[in-house]
């Protein structure tokens, strides 16, 4: 091969390399960001330590919140870190809440695949079912244990996500004491 | 031959990941403005691509989708000029169509300032602002009417606009929004 048709054949392969590396770089770091996040978020001494799932109540943001960049000063938090890959996890929450809330779930890749609120909800209670689809077989035995469990199946698309219900507090010096009892209406276990 | 290949593994690997960093950083794809304000319109969805995916991890981790939740940030006044915690701007117009709104002050490591009474952000719950109207004024220390997002010291300035629930509009158009004027209410180096 002709010299210069050997520096062409490098600069390709140079090129289809960087572009491989800038791609990779770009795909891996929501990854790497999110199971970061999720490793710092809960607690050592989080209120429910299982291997499925872990929960924590966080006390109301203030200026020394700073596991997450711009933290919601205006929503009482509580959030469940979840590993579905042993078994799926039920959710419980059954919030009486005069404003808004949500409850919403992401995959480790930071995508919100999931999310319910307090007007879709109406007066129905949050009891999900999250499971991993895996296989048509599995995914029709879950799907009859989730109905006989009385519980919506939610498919989650990748084995670890997060779950963060957001409670709405418009007057955080009245409402202070309420939102923490609203916090703890959520529930994450690992299903039976 | 040996430092040859190791020059060029490691000049494939420097520009892969430094082209990255600055298309993550420093890129714009998939915002939109109104006014001072920018919103990245796919944030938290799943129909986001891996650029706007890997922004959001770095500047907004754990973001609802636009169904739920639009964000606007802002890091310039109307002026063009950089937002300052040490100055003092008055953000005004008319309350974004939406069933709440606040727009909450950052210093610019994207944490809320250390402020002793908590008040951090301005909301549709917060007393003294005019029926349908936005009407705050930013700075250091309180001074005139209307509502006070305090933001001691002197760092850099965010403010960020959410909007839950916004209205039919918005949702489809995040550029649809009537844009808050954030205008420098003194001067200020």
């Amino acid at each position: 091969m002709s010299p210069v048709l050997v520096r062409l054949r490098n600069c390709l392969l140079w090129l289809l390399l960087a572009t491989a590396i800038h791609g990779l770089a770009v795909w891996a770091l929501p990854r790497v960001v999110m199971r970061g996040a999720m490793s710092r978020l809960v607690p050592a001494n989080n209120a429910v330590k299982d291997a499925r799932v872990r929960v924590f109540y966080p006390p109301l943001t203030t200026a020394t919140a700073r596991q997450i960049v711009l933290p919601s000063p205006d929503l009482a938090y509580a959030l469940c870190v979840y590993d579905l890959s042993t078994g799926p996890v039920d959710v419980d929450a059954a919030l009486d809440w005069p404003g808004y809330w949500s409850v919403a779930l992401y995959a480790d890749n930071t995508d919100n695949y999931f999310v319910r609120n307090d007007r879709v909800a109406g007066a129905r209670p949050v009891r999900w079912r999250l499971a991993l689809h895996e296989g048509a077989d599995t995914a029709a035995a879950t799907s009859r244990a989730a109905a006989a469990a009385g519980r919506e199946l939610v498919w989650a698309p990748s084995a670890r996500g997060l779950l963060l219900m957001r409670v709405l507090v418009a007057d955080r010096h009245r409402e202070a004491a309420a939102a923490a009892q609203a916090q703890r209406e959520l529930r994450c276990v690992a299903a039976p | 031959m040996f430092l040859s290949r190791c020059f060029f593994g490691l000049s494939a690997l420097v520009v892969g990941l430094g082209s990255a960093w600055c298309v993550v950083r420093f890129g714009g794809g998939g915002t939109i403005a109104a006014g001072a304000w920018q919103s990245t319109v796919l944030a938290g969805s799943i129909h986001a691509d891996p650029y706007t995916r890997a922004r959001v991890a770095l500047g907004g981790l754990l973001a609802l989708g636009p169904e739920e939740t639009v964000y606007y940030v802002a890091t310039t006044d109307d002026a063009g000029s950089p937002l300052r915690a040490h100055c003092r701007y008055r953000v005004t117009g008319p309350a974004p169509t939406a069933r709440w709104w606040s727009v909450t002050a950052y210093a610019d490591d994207r944490f809320l300032f250390a402020e002793a009474e908590h008040r951090y952000s301005i909301n549709n719950a917060t007393p003294g602002l005019p029926a349908g109207q936005v009407m705050l004024v930013t700075g250091p220390t309180a001074r005139g009417a209307g509502p006070w997002l305090p933001t001691p010291g002197d760092s850099g300035l965010l403010l960020v606009l959410r909007l839950y629930q916004p209205g039919p509009e918005i949702r489809a158009n995040a550029a649809a929004l009537v844009p808050l004027r954030i205008q420098a209410a003194e001067p200020c180096q």
